[in-house]
């Protein structure tokens, strides 16, 4: 049961996922992303990750994707225009993709390696979400503060790349005025009278 | 102390060459003068006191790979100190005498800074030549080689802006390169023989190279014989001798106090003082041996007679250089170190002098070199003249026979006379002929440049002046050093059997030869040593390439090198039979000498005609000799032209079309077909790079499943 | 895992947390405006880089065979460590001193610059003290979205965007490729930790296809960092859109920690996987530096060169691995230390002759150079020489330990390769020598010339030598010249840290 099940969930990502990127209209390969991610997080399910499936949902579908939707409608970007130099080079990409996905198909075909005894998608814990909660601060202290600071560095980087100063706005420089002397601001002269300056 | 000396010029030139804008030229100047007096003093200080076994200074690691591992260290011994003395002294005068040379340059427009850029270099080079002389293995030695090679390069092309001495300075370059690559490839031939580069295991090795055949250039050769012959090679081209000796004289384009310090007393002389350096493994060379002793007499007579008719007062003096390089080499070759490195200190003495004073007369003449236009010049330059007479003297060896009274010459020349009739007839001759001729020309010098009437410029004769303090008291100190130099070292270096194994530090052989004829302490522990390489191989039966690598490690580290600083095999009685020449060879010299100063008289004081008719009578045999005997032509038409040529074919055909022709995208050939093809996938399309990434993850995977299955 | 665990591994990473601090601090002090702003944030930087470096000499093993490993077997700290984290310090901190000139040229002074590179440092140190496959991961994708950010800082300049956007793209696919290989690894084995996997695979079946998967996948992942052929594409595209001292870091310390990366995982944990990649590998090694030497010879413009060079060069480094041996691990550990010298010092002098990014960077920028500041010239040459490979600069020895390990290892025919390649590298390197000593100043064209200077007509604007740039070129020239006279002591500590066992 839970094989034909992860059989059909599969082919559901893989297919929603093909048509990301080849659907002529943008807004149309957002909503086969939004279906991949739900695929995705019924892939997770099976598995018995179920903290993490609902995780994918409500940050990637609720908020990625949707961000992804927005920005997709507001720019308006001919994407038929940019795919066109693609067209040409179909055939030797496809064969080259063909020959990628037979080795991997039948590394797994022929793989001897068994993987599913080394999964437990709860070490140690009743659920899913207990399992991450013990090991979220203990564990995997590092990789968790590390994830974080790279959030921080994505946002900075998000901020710098897109604050821009229009040049025809005037703006405080915050830093010429209060680094204003009065040296600056006037000098003192000493005129002969009938002379001016 | 050692560091110091060794360290001191560098100091100087580094501070000279790069800081002189931050502490001004004339300090640069004296700065440089005064490290190098500094390191002269302790030079002599370790020559006096010098412990007659050798020391070994490890200054650091230096490179480390496999069974290659090099110190820069300093190896002291009898050798070193001579050589520290020479070099830091002459080049310490030199640096001194420098600061009036160098005062005004015609060459350079007065605000141009010269002067700091020349104390650096100059510095520098005494640190490469210092360098050579201190090493403790070949490769440190090669590094202080090409240093001096390089200096040498920067001060004959010092006049950068006169073609003539552009040309010169490349000439000097390439040829050297040339001995410097037999050099090389003679101390590749050692590591691989040896798997060591330091003296000590090549030394202790020598016997057993004697013994050894290697294949080279499709023949068999005894290893000692063609790796002495290889770094002889090399010493060739750094001493100037026969065939690559052509770069001497154009080197004098350079300014005369380098001409003084590097083409006459030090850096020339540097081949010589391998030869005796290499004297372990030279005693077991015995072809190699007799080549030096021809190539070095062969090279005396030929420079002497090309010297009789130059008129540029420097080339005079280089062919001189030149020839009594060539007796330092018989002396060497015949297996008497001693004596070689005798002359080789007296005429650093000498000739710096002379080439000092031909920079004193020079320089009076308003940079006139023509010996021509001189004349007449004792009266206005006397202390000069002096000074060159003394050094005519030395170099002419002035001395009473059978007595121990003469100029430095008289004792090194008829020294190495003596060997050399001991080991060749044909060395002998050559060497008497070259005294006269060496006589002949240094006398015909001293006569056209000081006697006769004023010929040439007027001007400029009415304006010749004596040359300032700081030229003269050079010219001073080396004029002391030509006079006594010979009589104070006559009895260590050569004149005494006993004192001189003292002063070498070699020990008691004599008994030896009682012996079995000839078996050294040398050859016996490389006996010993076979015997071990035997006990190994047989545990390491079964790993024979193990085997063959302790075998050549045995063969450095089980035997023991000699003791001292050169070293002569108990069957080398050369040193002893020179002394029991007959009178008449002792007396030969001396006659040769009279000879020449006889005939120098009549013609340039008494006839001063018959020079020119004399030369319109033989026209061929002068045209021979004033055209130096066509070196430079043969060598033109054999090495230069189809080396243009071949050049020329490269530029035109391989870089032009093949190379340049790339750039345009018109050519043919696989680099820049590959090229055009890398720089088209380089489109900027990132669809083209991603896919370039798959493909190579595509076949990655196919090339592991293949050859990952197969192993 | 409890607090005494805890704090053990706290301080294990202090000097990591140092730099986040202090990058932390750096962005506070970018939001208060002062004329010297920038200079307080050079300072700033720099004394958080000297504090960590003495916070990591401190916690440097000793003796140098221990390892310590905390956070649960995730970050160790052993000699292997330590010396990739001074290599990444000292490359850091000259490429901070270099960036203020650049910056100011091109009008983009901001704060966030010296935070981003600070981070990108905290990411590289992650990388080299990761001993699981997942924090190497986390610290390769800090160090990478730092560099992103970097790499379009200059957004007004079309080029630097287009850089920064494919490197994202690209990036973010060698990502996807390096995690799938984590992902088939942790299935293969159950963990993603390195000396758990040592163990997990050292009696493993070679022929698996999932096990070849799973290593292709990493190597490709790693392999893209270092700029390997063919997932080199985006090396010269990156190099030249990029402000100057972000291409210099770049091709120095983004490098090293990849390195530090490609051995630990692929000399370490799978060792035992060895005749599975190292064939594989040294293909990629002659192509990536057959086509850097070839490529590098028809380029016109500097960084677009330097961008070649660098890929030869690891092309060069990538032998050391094939080798296998330790001799070959401290030879790149040489290589790495001997290349950062020499790199920065030459993107330093690219930076002084750089005007402004519209006039780009062509090779003529160099010409006459000799004429106009000889010290420079003199300096630049012996960069070059040293990236040729030429004696007695430590290039030269860099080389030649490689090749001494290559042929150790018994690979003669792949030395002989790299050996003719390196000729050819050299030949571009000595193009430049010519232009700078031979070819006269070209007169400048375009609104931007400055005017022609001095008695030969030399139309360079007078170079203006900061103390930090001075600093840059003292540092990088010593180092470059030091090594070549020096080798065998910088020799002894690379081979130190490579005796340290990996972690394992």
């Amino acid at each position: 049961m839970a094989v034909i099940a992860f059989y059909l969930i599969a082919a559901v990502v893989l297919v929603s996922a093909l048509s990301v990127i080849m659907a002529r209209n943008p807004v149309h390969s957002v909503l086969w992303l939004i279906l991949a991610f739900f695929s995705s997080a019924g892939l997770l399910v099976l598995i018995g990750a179920e903290f993490l499936a609902m995780l994918l949902v409500v940050v990637y579908v609720g908020a990625v994707a949707v961000l992804f939707l927005f920005v997709v409608m507001m720019l308006d970007v001919d994407f038929v225009e940019l795919k066109r130099g693609t067209l040409r080079y179909w055939p030797f990409a496809v064969l080259v993709g063909i020959i990628f996905a037979a080795e991997i198909v039948l590394a797994s075909v022929i793989g001897t390696a068994d993987m599913e005894t080394n999964f437990d998608a709860s070490p140690g814990a009743e659920t899913n979400a207990e399992a991450i909660g013990q090991v979220m601060y203990t564990q995997y202290l590092l990789l968790f503060q590390m994830a974080g600071i790279i959030l921080l560095v994505a946002m900075i980087g998000a901020i710098v790349l897109t604050l821009r100063h229009r040049p025809e706005t005037k703006r405080q420089n915050i830093a010429k005025q209060t680094s204003r002397r009065r040296s600056d601001a006037y000098e003192l002269k000493d005129p002969t009278p009938g002379q001016g300056i | 102390m050692e560091t110091i000396i060794l360290f001191a010029p560098l100091v100087g030139a580094i501070l000279a060459g790069f800081g002189w804008k931050v502490i001004g030229e004339k300090p640069a100047q004296y700065l440089t003068v005064g490290l190098l007096f500094l390191a002269a003093l302790l030079s002599w200080i370790v020559f006096i006191w010098l412990e007659p076994e050798t020391r070994t200074i490890t200054l650091f690691r230096w490179i480390e790979s496999g069974s290659l591992s090099i110190d820069w260290a300093i190896r002291m011994d009898r050798l070193t100190a001579t050589m520290l003395v020479v070099v830091t002294t002459v080049s310490s005068l030199v640096h001194l005498y420098s600061i009036g040379y160098m005062a005004h340059d015609e060459n350079f427009s007065d605000n141009e800074p010269y002067r700091a850029r020349f104390f650096a270099y100059l510095s520098f080079f005494t640190f490469t030549m210092l360098m050579l002389v201190t090493s403790d293995n070949l490769v440190q030695m090669f590094f202080g080689w090409e240093g001096v090679g390089v200096a040498s390069y920067l001060l004959i092309g010092f006049y950068f802006k006169k073609p003539s001495a552009n040309a010169a300075a490349m000439k000097a370059f390439i040829v050297n390169r040339v001995g410097d690559f037999g050099f090389a490839l003679g101390i590749f031939g050692l590591f691989y023989m040896v798997d060591s580069i330091r003296l000590e295991d090549v030394f202790a090795a020598a016997p057993k190279l004697a013994e050894t055949q290697i294949s080279f250039l499709w023949a068999e050769w005894n290893a000692a014989n063609l790796l002495m012959m290889l770094l002889f090679i090399g010493a060739m081209g750094k001493s100037a001798q026969l065939f690559l000796h052509t770069w001497l004289p154009d080197a004098m384009e350079g300014p005369t106090p380098v001409s003084a310090l590097i083409h006459a007393a030090t850096m020339v002389t540097a081949g010589v003082f391998l030869v005796a350096r290499m004297s372990p493994l030279m005693e077991y060379a015995p072809y190699a041996k007799d080549f030096i002793v021809i190539v070095g007499a062969t090279t005396a007579l030929f420079a002497a007679s090309v010297g009789l008719v130059q008129n540029d007062i420097k080339r005079v003096i280089a062919y001189s250089t030149c020839s009594q390089l060539g007796y330092m080499f018989v002396a060497a070759g015949a297996g008497v170190y001693g004596a070689a490195m005798f002359h080789l200190l007296t005429h650093a003495f000498f000739k710096a002098l002379l080439f000092l004073g031909a920079g004193s007369v020079i320089h009076a003449m308003h940079h006139e070199q023509d010996m021509r236009n001189y004349g007449g010049l004792r009266k206005k330059i006397p202390l000069t003249f002096a000074a060159m007479v003394i050094g005519t003297l030395a170099i002419t060896g002035v001395g009473i026979p059978f007595t121990y009274i003469g100029f430095a010459g008289f004792f090194s020349k008829d020294a190495i006379i003596e060997s050399a009739y001991v080991v060749s007839d044909y060395a002998f001759w050559m060497l008497v002929i070259a005294a006269l001729f060496t006589s002949f020309y240094s006398w015909r010098l001293i006569f056209m440049t000081f006697f006769g009437e004023a010929r040439g410029d007027k001007h400029t004769h009415d304006h010749a002046h004596e040359s300032p303090m700081s030229m003269l008291v050079p010219l001073g100190v080396l004029s002391l050093g030509a006079i006594f130099s010979g009589f104070i070292f006559y009895s260590s270096f050569f004149g005494d059997v006993e004192k001189s194994r003292e002063f070498f530090g070699m020990p008691e052989h004599i008994a030896a030869v009682e012996g079995e004829g000839g078996e050294t302490a040398g050859s016996s522990h490389g006996g010993e040593a076979e015997a071990e390489v035997a006990d190994t191989s047989e545990h390491n039966a079964e790993e024979t390439v193990v085997a063959m690598s302790e075998h050549n490690v045995a063969m450095a580290g089980g035997a023991v090198a000699p003791q001292g600083a050169i070293y002569m095999r108990a069957d080398n009685m050369v040193l002893e039979e020179a002394h029991e020449v007959a009178d008449w060879v002792k007396l030969s010299p001396f006659i040769a000498m009279l000879l020449g100063l006889g005939t120098a008289y009549m013609f340039y004081m008494r006839r001063p005609d018959w020079p020119r008719r004399l030369a319109e009578a033989q026209k061929p045999l002068y045209l021979f000799l004033l055209n130096k005997w066509y070196f430079d032509e043969i060598f033109d038409v054999i090495f230069v032209r189809p080396a243009m040529a071949l050049g020329r074919f490269l530029w035109k055909q391989g870089d032009e079309k093949t190379i340049d022709g790339g750039l345009n995208g018109l050519a043919m050939g696989v680099v820049p077909y590959l090229t055009r093809m890398a720089g088209r996938a380089q489109s900027g399309y990132l669809f083209h790079y991603a896919f370039a990434m798959v493909l190579g993850i595509a076949i990655l995977i196919t090339w592991m499943s293949i050859g990952g299955g197969v192993e | 895992m409890d607090t005494d665990l805890i704090a053990a591994s706290v301080r294990a990473s202090s000097p990591e947390i140092i730099v986040i601090i202090g990058a932390c601090a750096a962005l506070m002090l970018s939001l208060w405006p002062h004329q010297d702003q920038q200079k307080y944030l050079t300072w700033l930087s720099l004394i958080t880089i000297l504090l960590a470096s003495a916070q990591t000499l401190q916690l440097s093993p000793r003796p140098v065979n221990i390892v310590e490993t905390t956070y649960s077997g995730m970050f160790v700290v052993d000699a292997f460590a330590t010396y990739f984290k001074m290599l990444l310090y000292l490359g850091t901190a000259l490429t901070i001193l270099m960036s203020g000139k650049f910056l100011q040229t091109e009008e983009a002074v901001k704060g966030e610059y010296y935070v981003l590179l600070l981070f990108a440092l905290a990411g590289t140190m992650i990388m080299v003290s990761g001993a699981d496959l997942l924090i190497i991961y986390i610290g390769l994708e800090l160090q990478a979205l730092s560099i992103y950010v970097l790499t379009g800082f200059l957004k007004t300049r079309g080029r630097s965007v287009e850089a920064a956007l494919k490197y994202v793209i690209l990036g973010a696919f060698s990502s996807g490729i390096l995690l799938y290989g984590l992902s088939l690894i942790y299935g293969l084995t159950g963990s993603t930790q390195l000396g758990v996997l040592n163990s997990a695979l050292a009696t493993a079946d070679l022929s698996e296809p999932m096990l070849i998967l799973a290593t292709v996948f990493l190597l490709v992942g790693l392999l893209f960092k270092i700029g390997a052929v063919p997932f080199h594409m985006w090396v010269p595209d990156i190099y030249e859109g990029a402000p100057t001292p972000i291409t210099a870091y770049l091709s120095v310390a983004s490098k090293t920690a990849a390195f530090a990366v490609l051995l630990r995982v692929f000399m370490g944990s799978l060792i035992g996987l060895e005749p599975l990649w190292s064939s594989g590998l040294a293909a990629i090694a002659v192509a990536t530096m057959a086509l850097g030497s070839l490529v590098a010879l028809v380029q016109d413009n500097i960084k677009r060169l330097l961008a070649y060079s660098s890929i030869s060069h690891v092309g060069f480094l990538l032998l050391g691995i094939i080798a296998g041996t330790t001799s070959g691990m401290s030879a790149i550990l040489l290589y790495l230390l001997i290349y950062t010298f020499m790199t920065l010092g030459l993107f330093a002098i690219v930076i002084l002759l750089h005007r402004d990014v519209r006039a780009g960077e062509p090779l003529t920028l160099f010409s006459g150079l000799a004429q106009s500041h000889a010290g420079l010239a003199f300096m630049a040459m012996i960069f070059l020489f040293s990236l040729a490979g030429i004696p007695p600069t430590g290039g030269f020895f860099a080389k030649f330990y490689v090749l001494v390990a290559l042929i150790d290892a018994g690979h003669v025919t792949l030395a002989v390769i790299a050996v003719l390649l390196s000729a050819v590298a050299a030949w571009f390197y000595l193009r430049l020598i010519m232009l700078i000593y031979i070819q006269p100043a070209e007169p400048t064209t375009g609104s931007t010339a400055a005017p022609a200077t001095g008695p030969t007509g030399h139309a360079r604007a007078a170079i203006l030598l900061s103390a930090p740039m001075r600093l840059v070129l003292l540092f990088s020239f010593s180092g470059t010249v030091l090594s070549g006279i020096f080798p065998a002591w910088f020799l002894a500590m690379a081979r130190q840290a490579s005796l340290s066992g990996l972690g394992n």
